[in-house]
């Protein structure tokens, strides 16, 4: 049988008093920028592998919550055959993306990933009191944490790799959701406001910040490539200036009240167009797709769209020399 | 295995079963200690489960062969609910015991959960195809199913440390029997000319079914490397399993034939 578990129930009972002020968003942003900052601000690749072990983890967790949905009270799913081979293919996604980040982990370490400590003691404690809905929420919610952690790492990870990772579990990603969201519309009518139970939340809240110390001593900033995007003068008489990165990195430059900013190309809600939305006073952009409006300074989602939530916007660092608009991407 | 359901000797008499290897030889041959798992699993291919191609095959065209929608509808109606049966309890083993599996098989077992998820799916449009429902059935007109698809759990979780060659040996072990009925069932299809959705569907789990029993011989050629574990998985396999699996599997011929699932 597994060990003692890794939290311990003051740890946990704090946990859940913390869950009654916060919302879904307000967990979303500081793993987002946690992560941001911790990939910004720490040199060297075992950041990285922190990553992959963390999504990893996920993905194990991912894959046992809906497995064990399957084999919870299935019978309300069941009327609906296709509804519940695509809770399998979750399954499936899950543990194909693991799969791939346990190599990718031991192409840099040389080490394999084995079962994960943390997904099992958080498992074993959400089993204690979850039932079916629970365990698909808690899928939607792990399913997010990981697509966080998944584009974190693609913008600022500066791996070729690891980019190649995130990419796959974009395409899952929306699938995922989609699947998980039909599954809870048996249960629910309002599938978005659904969240899993307090003590799930608490656990998952647990194993996905517990890789942030108490005391974060930034080191220098991880090294930036520097990259020419355009001409500043083509920022006074274009709204803003589409740009290829690298080869792989879709950018967005614009000025707005003087100041020069640099975002991801695409919405993260639907991947839509975003040089298409509409720049307003005060440094807002809004997606023309779906409306959903973000902070151009920090990447924060000011408004959701109107369809599903939105995940922070990517920005990248600018800087000005000879004229010339340059943008920093992560180099490790 | 206390508390768990075993077939008798006297229950496979009189179904007409014959078992077709001596399960002490096998515990005897595989205790060797020079046996490697890949030579297990060729010694249980060639010594235990070739004997029974013939027969499985046989059942599955003899069953088309009848030419009677009503038999086939019947067997149907227990074979999709097996799907979601088996893709419950595997969803329940991969999710509640995933830190006593092999993490490289993660992907494997994920990959057969969907498997048996979308069979059951196929299974029951066929049946719906061919003018059959779910309507009224019991699981328990044939009680060996459930001894084996739930049972297989409790005979897996009596010991941990070898939850994973427990649960295959239990339960995966048996898919390799699907492989000559299926193709039983195809080949009659093919021979009479009709039953075309059958056909496709038959052939189609067909190919699965040989992966899933490839988790069981992948996890024996792995994992099943001293006398011990090779024993345990041959117990369970030759003494629970099989027998519990072929009486099931003869009482749901006799009963499709006869129209009574």
């Amino acid at each position: 049988m597994q060990g003692e578990h890794a939290l311990n129930n003051g740890k946990l009972e704090h946990l859940q008093h913390i869950k009654n002020w916060l919302k879904l968003d307000d967990m979303i942003y500081p793993y987002w920028f946690a992560w941001k900052n911790k990939l910004l601000y720490s040199e060297g690749r075992e950041v990285l592998h922190e990553l992959v072990g963390q999504m990893s983890m996920l993905c194990e967790l991912g894959m046992r919550t809906t497995a064990a949905a399957m084999g919870t009270v299935p019978e309300k799913i069941v009327p609906d055959q296709i509804l519940f081979a695509s809770l399998g293919e979750v399954a499936k996604r899950f543990a194909d993306t693991r799969l791939m980040l346990v190599n990718l982990y031991e192409k840099w370490t040389g080490e394999r990933l084995g079962s994960s400590k943390d997904a099992s003691d958080v498992f074993n404690r959400i089993k204690e009191h979850a039932d079916l809905l629970d365990y698909l929420t808690s899928t939607k919610l792990i399913a997010d944490f990981c697509y966080l952690a998944a584009r974190v790492g693609f913008f600022y990870g500066g791996d070729r790799h690891l980019r190649e990772v995130a990419v796959a579990y974009r395409q899952h990603y929306p699938i995922i959701l989609t699947t998980l969201n039909r599954c809870i519309e048996r249960y629910v009518e309002d599938v978005l406001a659904t969240l899993p139970s307090i003590h799930s939340i608490s656990l998952l809240m647990y194993a996905c910040f517990k890789v942030f110390p108490e005391q974060f001593e930034a080191s220098r900033m991880v090294k930036l490539e520097w990259v020419p995007v355009c001409e500043v003068d083509e920022l006074d008489s274009r709204r803003l200036v589409k740009s290829m990165v690298q080869g792989w990195l879709e950018t967005l430059i614009m000025k707005v009240d003087g100041k020069i900013y640099a975002i991801e190309g695409r919405c993260p809600h639907e991947f839509a167009d975003l040089s298409i939305g509409k720049v307003t006073k005060g440094g807002r952009l809004i997606c023309a797709d779906h409306y959903a409006t973000y902070m151009l300074s920090t990447g924060t989602v000011t408004t959701h769209p109107v369809i599903g939530s939105a995940k922070p916007l990517a920005t990248f660092p600018v800087n000005i020399s000879d004229g010339k608009v340059h943008i920093g991407i992560v180099s490790r | 295995m206390s508390g768990i359901r075993t077939v008798s000797p006297a229950e496979l008499q009189e179904w007409g079963i014959e078992l077709k290897y001596d399960a002490e030889k096998v515990m005897k041959d595989v205790s060797d200690p020079k046996m490697t798992g890949e030579e297990f699993v060729t010694y249980l291919e060639q010594n235990v489960f070739k004997k029974y191609w013939d027969e499985h095959y046989s059942w599955g065209y003899t069953w088309v062969m009848k030419d009677d929608v009503g038999a086939i509808t019947s067997w149907l109606r227990l074979g999709a609910w097996l799907e979601w049966r088996f893709a419950s309890t595997l969803g329940e083993a991969l999710g509640k015991y995933a830190e006593y599996i092999d993490p490289e098989f993660y992907s494997l077992f994920a990959k057969q959960l969907a498997e048996e998820a979308w069979h059951w799916h196929i299974r029951y449009k066929a049946l719906v195809h061919y003018g059959g429902n779910m309507d009224g059935f019991n699981p328990n007109i044939i009680p060996e199913w459930l001894d084996l698809f739930i049972g297989v759990l409790d005979v897996a979780k009596q010991d941990l440390n070898h939850f994973q060659i427990r649960f295959v040996s239990g339960i995966n072990v048996v898919e390799w029997f699907s492989e000559p009925h299926h193709q039983g069932v195809v080949d009659a299809c093919n021979k009479l000319g009709k039953y075309t959705v059958l056909r496709d569907v038959f052939e189609e789990i067909k190919e699965d079914e040989r992966f899933h029993y490839s988790l069981a011989s992948k996890t024996w050629a792995k994992h099943c490397d001293t006398p011990e574990k090779r024993r345990i998985a041959a117990d369970i396999a030759l003494n629970w399993a099989i027998p519990l699996f072929l009486l099931g599997r003869k009482k749901r011929h006799v009963l499709a034939l006869q129209k009574k699932i």
